[in-house]
């Protein structure tokens, strides 16, 4: 498995396609990132596209490309509080689940059950290399070793990372687990 | 690592209630759309740019540049996975694919589809058949979803959306696997096929959360693909196959086989003629255009005791912003394909400071959107001893460029046109996408005299039913028992024209203009509301003298 740093500088090489296995490792913390600060599916699957689209323009400046994970999070929480501040302006505006519904989009569901919006806020709450960690354990069921590969960290290291991430969302989310 | 149960359980359950599909496509998509004008790695870029910008100009020509664009793509070496299974079937003379997915607890979804080059296609999925001639599609359902009456069931036609372009990438759903997957090889996957063909594997990276794809094929550098199996892993980590593809090359297909014959009894409807016939932009009331892109006005009507204006409007890009700001092709399914030039709100929202927008309907198709809708003035009113009391309304507006009142003079009404770009290219000052509006004055036609809320919803359903064939519009309101999230309203539901009935619908449009009046109260501010005194001490005490 190539690693995020491996990656990135081959997109920067001219490889766009490349860009779209970043993606798809990390679409689901940037998804939980923007969830957070929105509350609103939609909204957040905008703003993580669009956070992603600003990483990919702006990756020329990531003057650590290990830490792209963590770097695309705090774009992704930027450009949530941006969307957000804009949505204050407009505060009875509804994008409800109409736009995506009326092109024919399904999506796997419209609902989510309060102990996962639960857990969604908890897991927005860690850090961010430790969010990147806990979701591609535990979103994207990725072995320990593929991750450690994929961040360029000693095995160790990420075990470490997913021992204080859990802690603090058994903290964070009592509610939840009981 | 081993969590405690409670979380992977939360976690699991998180997983599966997941509310958005894969943001890979999307995010990929509007990186292609702004490569032109903005990437990280120059020298590969510049030429890929140039294809790029070719290719986008081609597909917004319509179908015969898609075929150009077809063959273009064909002419040269395939390099991605989706390019290496288009140029096997190119260079067959016919072949037969099936596609199956694995749906947890069910047998599954099979789709067979036959192909002869030159001549065109049949596509069988358990509830709806496809037939393609290169230049038109039918499509007609069966099975459950066929109607009950054999003598109502409807074929649709419509222009061909491109075969090479949208359909077989629509039907095929293939990530954007870099061009070097013939490097990963993977021996142990080797096998031989039921026809004889030895078969070599490959084990491919799919850039979609946890999937990976195993490819089987045929010997050589370009060997054509056999089969694709699209794995995902389960709960416990294993990979599962998720869905797969499998293709005979050269296989007999008598011509039989892909003939059109319609189903006993059936009515044609053609798409493109409801679509375009309905409201055609030579007939509109009222043409107007902003920032690149021309509103028209099919139809309006003020709604009796001054409660509103219904509007029927669509908005498209002019020749020169289409030209400037090539729209992309979005694939929704085999039969329908998003061309994203703009698009009008599509829920309920505040119009400014004086009017509430409501949404009744959408349709969108060849990059034109249209849109049905009725603003409403605001009724500002406080809450007294539990009761609603109306503040008095004025004519004036506070709002720069916002009119005082729906209607100015008799015969006339003031209508906000709105619309949003796609383009990747055009973005606000803060990097949002860009939104183009503007006030109207037009006057109402002779033979629309105030009517009835109740009314303009059903002539938009009427309107929907003919225009939204397909899948292509949509209507919308607050369906029942939808709870609030948070905010003062509650999401918007959309509805298909056909499922629906009038007093359901109207009851849903009912529900949305509900909502937006509670936003409509306004408190009055008392002593305790006050900010504290400049000298200090606590918010409502007395200044000391």
């Amino acid at each position: 498995m190539r690693s995020d740093a491996e990656i990135v500088r081959v997109v920067l090489r001219g490889d766009r396609d490349a860009f779209a296995v970043l993606v798809g490792r990390h679409e689901r913390a940037v998804w939980a990132t923007a969830w957070a600060v929105l509350r609103d599916h939609h909204a957040a699957a905008d703003a993580a596209q669009d956070a992603f689209l600003l990483a990919f323009r702006r990756l020329d400046r990531l003057s650590r490309p290990d830490r792209f994970g963590a770097w695309l999070l705090r774009i992704a929480r930027r450009e949530s509080v941006r969307i957000a501040r804009r949505r204050a302006r407009d505060p009875c505006r509804s994008i409800g689940g109409g736009d995506a519904d009326a092109v024919g989009i399904a999506g796997p569901s419209s609902r989510l059950s309060a102990g996962s919006e639960e857990i969604l806020a908890a897991l927005a709450g860690l850090p961010e290399h430790e969010r990147v960690v806990v979701s591609m354990r535990y979103l994207d069921l990725l072995p320990v070793a593929e991750i450690a590969a994929a961040l360029d960290r000693p095995v160790g290291t990420v075990t470490k990372q997913l021992s204080r991430a859990i802690a603090r969302l058994k903290s964070k989310a009592k509610g939840v687990m009981g | 690592m081993k969590a405690s149960n409670g979380l992977e359980d939360q976690m699991a359950r998180l997983r599966s209630e997941w509310p958005v599909g894969s943001l890979v496509s999307g995010v990929m998509g509007r990186i292609g759309a702004v490569a032109a004008a903005t990437s990280p790695a120059p020298a590969e870029e510049d030429r890929r740019r140039g294809r790029g910008r070719w290719f986008a100009g081609l597909a917004a020509s319509g179908l015969a540049a898609g075929l150009l664009l077809a063959w273009i793509m064909l002419a040269g070496r395939p390099t991605t996975l989706l390019a290496a299974v288009r140029d096997g079937l190119q260079k067959s003379r016919s072949a037969y694919l099936v596609f199956t997915s694995s749906v947890s607890g069910s047998d599954g979804h099979r789709v067979e589809m036959w192909y002869r080059r030159d001549e065109g296609l049949r596509v069988e999925a358990p509830d709806r058949v496809i037939v393609e001639d290169g230049t038109h599609q039918w499509s007609w359902a069966i099975g459950a979803a066929a109607a009950p009456n054999a003598g109502d069931r409807v074929v649709l036609r419509q222009r061909s959306p491109g075969f090479w372009t949208t359909q077989l990438p629509g039907m095929l759903a293939l990530p954007d696997v870099p061009g070097a997957w013939r490097k990963a090889r993977a021996p142990e996957l080797d096998r031989e096929l039921p026809d004889g063909t030895r078969a070599r594997g490959f084990e491919v990276t799919l850039p979609g959360a946890g999937e990976r794809g195993l490819v089987l094929a045929e010997a050589g550098d370009e060997g054509r693909i056999r089969e694709i199996r699209v794995q995902a892993r389960d709960g416990g980590g294993a990979w599962r196959d998720a869905r797969a593809i499998r293709i005979d090359y050269d296989v007999p297909v008598p011509p039989e086989r892909i003939a059109l014959r319609l189903p006993a009894g059936s009515r044609v409807v053609d798409r493109d003629a409801a679509f375009e016939g309905r409201y055609p932009l030579e007939r509109a009331l009222s043409r107007v255009e902003r920032g690149g892109l021309l509103f028209a006005v099919h139809d309006i009507q003020p709604l009796r005791d001054r409660e509103g204006v219904y509007v029927v409007s669509s908005v498209r890009g002019t020749p020169e912003y289409l030209k400037r700001y090539p729209p992309r092709r979005r694939p929704i399914n085999p039969e329908v394909v998003m061309l994203d030039v703009a698009y009008q709100p599509m829920g309920n929202m505040m119009e400014g400071t004086k009017y509430d927008r409501i949404v009744l309907g959408t349709a969108n198709r060849g990059g034109v959107d249209y849109s049905w809708w009725v603003i409403v003035p605001r009724r500002f009113y406080e809450v007294k001893e539990g009761r609603r009391v109306y503040l008095p309304e004025g004519d004036v507006s506070a709002m720069p460029g916002e009119p005082g009142r729906l209607d100015p003079s008799p015969g006339r009404v003031n209508v906000p046109l709105r619309a949003t770009c796609w383009s990747e290219r055009l973005r606000d000052e803060r990097e949002g996408q860009r939104e183009v509006s503007i006030w109207v004055e037009m006057a109402v036609p002779a033979d629309r005299p105030p009517t009835t809320l109740d009314e303009v919803a059903r002539r938009a359903r009427g309107d929907l039913l003919l225009m939204g064939v397909g899948g292509v519009g949509r209507l919308l309101g607050v369906a029942a028992g939808t709870k609030a999230e948070g905010g003062a309203l509650r999401p918007i539901s959309s509805f298909d024209p056909e499922s629906i009935e009038d007093a359901e619908f109207l009851a849903a449009v009912r529900r949305g203009l509900d909502d937006l009046r509670r936003c409509d109260q306004v408190g009055s501010i008392g002593p305790e509301d006050g900010l504290p005194w400049l000298g200090g001490g606590r918010g409502g005490d007395e200044p000391k003298p």
